[in-house]
């Protein structure tokens, strides 16, 4: 069975198979990360598309040594978000502004509603960009510091202090939402 | 740094939305659209141009315009200081036969 380097390097050269092997391995993750970081499913489909074209004229950027191919495409994924935020100006920037409040007791038994996938979206839509994209990769996405910290560009220690403010904003969120009855 | 399960657990229930059904079939039309054929592959040339060597052309360009400019423009002032005159581009010598002094004749 080919490795990823190999089926890149295929791919690139217009092996149709290659490129579907590597796109069926990797598309969902990097289109739930768009739609995670973008909140548009149609702008994180054409994201999800340009990370693959992007792997396609460039297979010389996939070091395995370095990266896996998918923390070579989330690090993608995140540039064209931040391109496509800039341009849409939907956010103020990539601020890492948040105000560090203590955190109060999460209230999950509240959660545990239908209203919980809408609370929880709310919640995540209101985190600062930095600390959305850092509570992906760590904690949904699962990825090691070391590559969540690869993925955003920045060190393990930045990254763990974005993880800290993004947790405790998070729990703050949930637990006004829940209070206000979103 | 260890996770924050309670954090993790319900971030876990976030759910992205459904891609489009045609999303697949999207990109590998874009796929198919990038790939050219062998032979075009092969003619390929590419050449590379410092940044320089353009920079250079375009500030020469500049340069015989504004040079080029500036001659017309005295041109035209020399033209209108003369009042008009022209001078001759192929001046053509006449000399007149008429002698009426008779002590010059041989």
């Amino acid at each position: 069975m080919a490795s990823e380097f190999e089926l890149a390097e295929l791919a690139a050269r217009g092996d149709v198979g290659a490129f579907q092997a590597i796109w069926n391995a990797h598309r969902a993750a990097i289109y739930r990360f768009a739609c995670w970081m973008l909140r548009d499913p149609a702008a994180a489909e054409d994201v999800t598309q340009e990370c693959f074209l992007v792997l396609l004229q460039r297979p010389g950027r996939f070091d395995p040594a370095r990266a896996s191919l998918r923390t070579l495409l989330l690090a993608i994924a995140r540039n064209q978000c931040s391109i496509r935020r800039r341009k849409a100006q939907l956010e103020t920037g990539l601020a890492d502004e948040g105000a560090d409040l203590p955190a109060p007791e999460l209230a999950t038994a509240q959660l545990a509603s239908a209203e919980c996938a809408a609370i929880l979206n709310a919640a995540i839509a209101n985190l600062p960009p930095l600390q959305r994209e850092a509570l992906f990769l760590f904690e949904y996405e699962g990825l090691s510091l070391e590559d969540a910290a690869a993925v955003a560009g920045t060190d393990t220690g930045t990254l763990k202090s974005r993880l800290y403010r993004g947790r405790q904003r998070l729990k703050r969120e949930l637990s006004w939402l829940a209070k206000e009855g979103f | 740094m260890e996770h924050d399960s309670e954090i993790q657990a319900l971030i876990r229930q976030w759910v992205a939305p459904d891609a489009s059904p045609g999303m697949n079939d999207r990109m590998l039309a874009r796929f198919h659209a990038r790939r050219r054929p062998f032979w075009k592959r092969r003619i390929e040339l590419r050449v590379s141009i410092p940044t320089l060597v353009p920079a250079a052309a375009l500030l020469l360009l500049l340069a015989w315009g504004a040079w080029s400019g500036w001659q017309s423009a005295a041109r035209s002032s020399f033209r209108e200081r003369m009042g008009g005159f022209e001078p001759v581009a192929a001046p053509q010598l006449r000399t007149s036969a008429r002698v009426t002094s008779p002590e010059v004749r041989p």
